[in-house]
C-alpha cells in the first residue's frame, strides 16, 4: 500500500494529515485504499490534506463502548478536498448543539491506547473550533 | 437458475435466553423442520449466521456444531458474518446454491446472544462492525452512527430536528404497538410518545426508545427448489428476488442516503420483475427510529427526504399504504444481530401464509425483507411471494 495506517499515524504526529490522490483521474481518496474507487486506477500518490474543515454532522456519545469515557462528541468533518474525516470534537459535550454544524475546525489528533481486541493503539482525529 | 422456495420456518421467542447459542439454534431448526415436515437427514448443507459467538460464549467455528446439534454430520457447513445483516446474507447464499443446482434442500438461519455481554462490552463488540482504524478509535457506536445520520437528515432535507424527533418517536410507538401483538417479540408492551421523550439520551438526538434492544434469539428456514416445494408443501414461499451490496466506512459514503441499500433493492426488484408498488408488507431494519425513515426511502416506498411524513398519516401502519414492521421490527421484536434477518424471513413467510395472527396484513401476497449491517456498509434485500 502506498499509504499504510501506521504511516498515516506517524505523519499526523508530525503535523501532516495524509490522504491519496489518483494519478489517473485526480480523485482525492480518504480513507486509504489500494485502488481508485472512481476509475479503478492503482497509481495512487500520497498527498497532504487540509487540516481545516467544516463540521458536517455530530453526536454526543453517552453510552460508550467498553474502554471509552462518555460523554464525548464524535463528528464528521468535510475537508475542502471534498473528503470526509471522523474524529472527536474537543468541546464540552453538554454545550453541544446544532450551532456546531458548518463551524470551521482545526484538525489535530489524540493517541488512543486501544484494548486487547484492537490490534494495538491508534489515533483519533481531534477537532478544535476555530474562533 | 432454478426457482427457490422456503418450505419451513422456525424462531425462538426473542428476549433473554438461558439457553446456549447451539440450544437456541436447535430449537429454531426443530420448529423449521417440523413446519417443513422434513427430517434433518434431508438437509444437504447448513448456512448459519452468527456475529458475536466468539465474544458472548467463546464459541468460534460455530457452523459444524450447529449441524451436530441437529444430528447432522458429514455435510458442508458455513458460518456467515455481515454484522446485523448476517442471517439475511446467510439465507441469500443458501438460496443461490439451491438456485444454481449445488444442493436441493438446505437449512439457513442465525443464532445470537448479546445480553450476557452487558451493555459496555456488547456496545464494544457491535462497534467492531465499523472501520476499526478510521472510525473505531474515535469511539463511534451504532446509536452514534445513526445519530450522525439523524442530524444530517434534518439538515439536508430541511426538517427541523424537533419535528423529525416527534416522527421518530411515533415510529417507536408504532413498532411497539405492533410488537405487543407478536407472541415472540422481546417487548410486548405499548408505549407512548412521552415514554420516548422521557427516556435517557443514548447518542444525541437518539434516546433509549429510539433504539432497538440487545436481544438473544435464533431463527431458521428450510430452503428447497420450488419444484420439490410444490410436492411437499401447500404454501411454498417463493424467493422472487435477492440483492446484496456493500460500501466502505461512513466517511466513504454519500450520507444521509444509503447507496448500498439502493443498489441491493434495485437488484432484488429487477430479479423479481417488481417495483416498490408491488410490495404488500415489509420487515425492514429499524435498528433506530431514524433508520426506518431512511430505509423506507432507500427501498423506494417514499421519495428521499419525504419518508418522515409517512408515520403521521398511518401509511406505514398495518392497513396502511405499505405496512412496515408489523412484527414490531427490531425495535420491539428485538435484535439478536446474527439472527435478525432470519426472524424477518420467518415473519414475512408467516404473513404470506396468513399465519401472522394479530399482526396479519390482510391479503399480503408479496413481502420484502431489508437488513442492514455495520455503519451502512452492507445491505441485503429479499423479495418473497406466494408460490400457490
Amino acid at each position: 500500500m502506498e499509504l499504510t495506517y501506521k504511516d498515516f499515524c506517524n505523519e499526523i504526529k508530525k503535523g501532516r494529515l495524509l490522504g491519496l490522490k489518483c494519478e489517473g483521474c485526480g480523485k482525492v481518496i480518504f480513507p486509504v485504499k489500494s485502488f481508485c474507487p472512481d476509475c479503478g486506477g492503482n497509481k495512487l500518490k500520497k498527498i497532504e490534506l487540509s487540516k481545516r474543515g467544516k463540521i458536517k454532522t455530530y453526536t454526543v456519545i453517552r453510552v460508550a463502548p467498553e474502554g471509552f469515557n462518555p460523554p464525548y462528541i464524535v463528528a464528521i468533518v468535510e475537508l475542502p478536498e471534498d473528503v470526509l474525516v471522523m474524529g472527536n470534537l474537543d468541546f464540552d459535550p453538554e454545550k453541544a448543539g446544532l450551532f456546531l454544524l458548518g463551524k470551521e475546525v482545526e484538525i489535530g489528533y489524540k493517541e488512543v491506547p486501544g484494548d486487547k481486541y484492537s490490534g494495538g493503539g491508534g489515533i483519533a482525529l481531534l477537532f478544535s473550533l476555530v474562533e | 437458475m432454478r426457482e427457490v422456495a422456503i418450505v419451513g420456518v422456525g424462531m425462538t421467542n426473542f428476549g433473554k435466553h438461558e439457553e446456549t447459542l447451539l440450544e437456541m439454534f436447535g430449537d429454531a431448526a426443530n420448529e423449521a423442520l417440523l413446519d417443513a415436515q422434513l427430517s434433518p437427514k434431508e438437509i444437504e448443507a447448513l448456512f448459519i449466521g452468527n456475529c458475536l459467538g466468539d465474544f458472548a460464549e467463546g464459541q468460534a467455528n460455530i457452523s459444524p456444531f450447529c449441524a451436530s446439534v441437529i444430528g447432522l454430520k458429514d455435510i458442508p457447513t458455513i458460518r456467515v458474518e455481515c454484522a446485523c445483516a448476517t442471517a439475511t446474507v446467510a439465507i441469500r447464499e443458501a438460496v443461490l446454491t439451491v438456485a444454481n443446482g449445488v444442493y436441493d434442500t438446505v437449512l439457513a438461519g442465525g443464532t445470537e446472544k448479546t445480553l450476557v455481554m452487558g451493555t459496555p462490552f456488547a456496545t464494544r463488540t457491535f462497534a467492531m462492525a465499523s472501520d476499526s482504524r478510521f472510525e473505531g478509535f474515535a469511539g463511534i457506536t451504532f446509536p452514534g452512527a445513526f445519530a450522525l445520520m439523524a442530524i444530517l437528515y434534518s439538515r439536508e432535507y430541511g426538517v427541523p430536528l424537533e419535528v423529525l424527533k416527534e416522527k421518530m418517536a411515533m415510529i417507536a410507538v408504532k413498532n411497539h404497538k405492533n410488537g405487543a401483538k407478536n407472541p415472540k417479540a422481546h417487548f410486548r408492551k405499548v408505549i407512548t410518545i412521552d415514554d420516548v421523550k422521557n427516556s435517557i439520551m443514548v447518542a444525541d438526538p437518539l434516546q433509549l426508545y429510539d433504539c432497538c434492544p440487545f436481544t438473544d434469539g435464533a431463527a431458521a428456514v428450510v430452503i428447497t427448489t420450488l419444484e420439490k416445494a410444490k410436492r411437499i408443501c401447500k404454501k411454498p414461499v417463493v424467493v422472487a428476488g435477492t440483492g446484496l451490496a456493500s460500501a466502505g466506512a461512513i466517511i466513504d459514503q454519500d450520507i444521509p442516503r444509503i447507496k448500498a441499500r439502493e443498489k441491493a433493492a434495485k437488484v432484488a426488484y429487477a430479479q423479481a420483475g417488481m417495483t416498490p408498488n408491488d410490495i404488500d408488507v415489509c420487515e425492514l431494519h429499524d435498528c433506530f427510529t431514524i433508520a426506518e425513515i431512511i430505509a423506507t426511502e432507500g427501498l423506494g416506498f417514499f421519495e428521499h427526504g419525504q419518508g418522515w411524513k409517512a408515520v403521521d398519516k398511518g401509511e406505514t401502519d398495518i392497513g396502511g399504504k405499505i405496512p412496515i414492521n408489523p412484527s414490531g421490527g427490531l425495535k420491539a421484536r428485538g435484535h439478536p444481530i446474527g439472527a435478525t434477518g432470519a426472524a424477518q424471513v420467518y415473519t414475512i413467510a408467516k404473513q404470506l401464509r396468513e399465519e401472522a395472527g394479530e399482526f396479519q396484513v390482510d391479503g399480503a401476497k408479496v413481502g420484502m425483507i431489508d437488513t442492514l449491517g455495520g455503519d451502512f456498509s452492507v445491505v441485503c434485500n429479499l423479495i418473497l411471494k406466494r408460490g400457490w
